[in-house]
């Protein structure tokens, strides 16, 4: 007699410990993801203070880093966590709903692209980003010193080291040098 | 005293006798090609001949496969070896295409990504082509049923397995659905 594998639920998946480890839930079975370097957590502060230095001052968003998870798909479940996230005024999840894995996708998702990420996985995850409702999805490359845009799988879009980064359509007006996200 | 490294060109890597290996020149360093599995040189295959049948139907120049040596670049040299290229009748030089390597960069390229490559080495690798002249570079997912059209670098388009791929604007007309690419 063979036994099913056992699959994970988000909810065991979120009870897991808090242990500096970063995971994500991939059809019920945990992945643990490769720690980061140097150049990572680098840009992906700078990423996040740039846009906190758009929405905080109008309230206009909010920004979360930690890789948060969310769910993605359900049945069986994939939660994703991404390096950084944004919520514009009016979508922001309650206080309550931040207790658990969220449903609600952020507007916009930035992931940091790891040396040894490989290009399927990357747009694999992209496109399930976007299914699951992102409506912007930045892939920052800090070793080609570029940022690649998705505003759906057709609007699709790379900004170099001498561009100047929108966030259109999530946040009108905003502008960010590229230069100043690989200092 | 240093003695510069000697850097190898172009001509001299065509000249190499067959040891069996497969390389690439980059900025005059040979670098080792492993072979790829075997879903790849299926899908290189597919993506081929879909494409040779549309471009002999209408006579509109050649298609070659098999890594073929472009000179990307000179003095250091670069030669690359796409999995699949197609270059229009008109930039073919007078006497048919070369038996040795071409420093003429064909229109439309078409790389099929392995399992292992990275997303910084593919997006690099398409960044570089569309630098060399490239009008149109693929970047084919079998895994994911996907293929990635880069016009340019502000001109990206994903195509899905429900999707019809066309080669806008490097062959007018060509439509072919994503899903018989990896039947």
């Amino acid at each position: 007699m063979t036994t099913a594998k056992k699959l994970m639920t988000t909810e065991e998946f979120m009870a897991l410990p808090d242990d500096g480890r970063r995971r994500e839930l991939l059809d019920g079975e945990v992945v643990e993801l490769a720690p980061v370097n140097g150049d990572h957590a680098q840009v992906e502060a700078l990423v996040a203070h740039y846009l906190l230095l758009d929405v905080l001052p109008s309230a206009r968003g909010v920004v979360w880093t930690g890789d948060p998870a969310f769910i993605v798909r359900h049945n069986p479940d994939r939660t994703r966590c991404p390096d950084v996230c944004l919520f514009v005024a009016g979508r922001i999840p309650s206080r309550e709903e931040r207790q658990h894995a969220l449903r609600v996708i952020p507007d916009l998702i930035v992931e940091v692209i790891s040396p040894g990420d490989t290009a399927a996985e990357v747009q694999q995850k992209t496109g399930e980003w976007l299914a699951a409702g992102a409506r912007l999805v930045w892939n920052v490359y800090p070793m080609l010193q570029q940022v690649v845009a998705y505003r759906s799988l057709s609007d699709v879009r790379t900004y170099a080291a001498e561009d100047t980064l929108d966030a259109e359509p999530v946040l009108p007006g905003f502008a960010c040098p590229v230069a100043k996200l690989f200092a | 005293m240093t003695t510069a490294k000697k850097l190898m060109t172009a001509d001299e890597l065509f000249l190499m006798p067959d040891d069996g290996r497969r390389y690439e020149l980059v900025e005059g360093e040979l670098v080792e090609m492993t072979p790829p599995g075997n879903v790849h040189g299926k899908i290189t295959l597919l993506v081929g001949s879909v494409l040779l049948a549309f471009v002999r139907l209408h006579q509109l120049g050649e298609v070659a496969t098999g890594d073929p040596g472009i000179i990307i670049r000179r003095s250091p040299d670069v030669v690359r070896g796409p999995d699949v290229y197609f270059i229009r009748n008109e930039r073919i030089p007078a006497g048919g295409l070369p038996a040795a390597y071409m420093d003429i960069v064909p229109d439309l390229i078409v790389e099929v990504v392995s399992p292992g490559d990275t997303a910084t080495e593919v997006l690099k690798k398409v960044g570089e082509w569309l630098a060399a002249g490239a009008r149109l570079v693929w970047a084919v997912y079998p895994e994911l049923r996907t293929v990635v059209a880069y016009r340019s670098l502000h001109d990206i388009h994903a195509y899905g397995p429900d999707d019809t791929l066309d080669a806008e604007p490097v062959l007018p007309g060509f439509a072919c659905p994503v899903a018989k690419l990896f039947a």
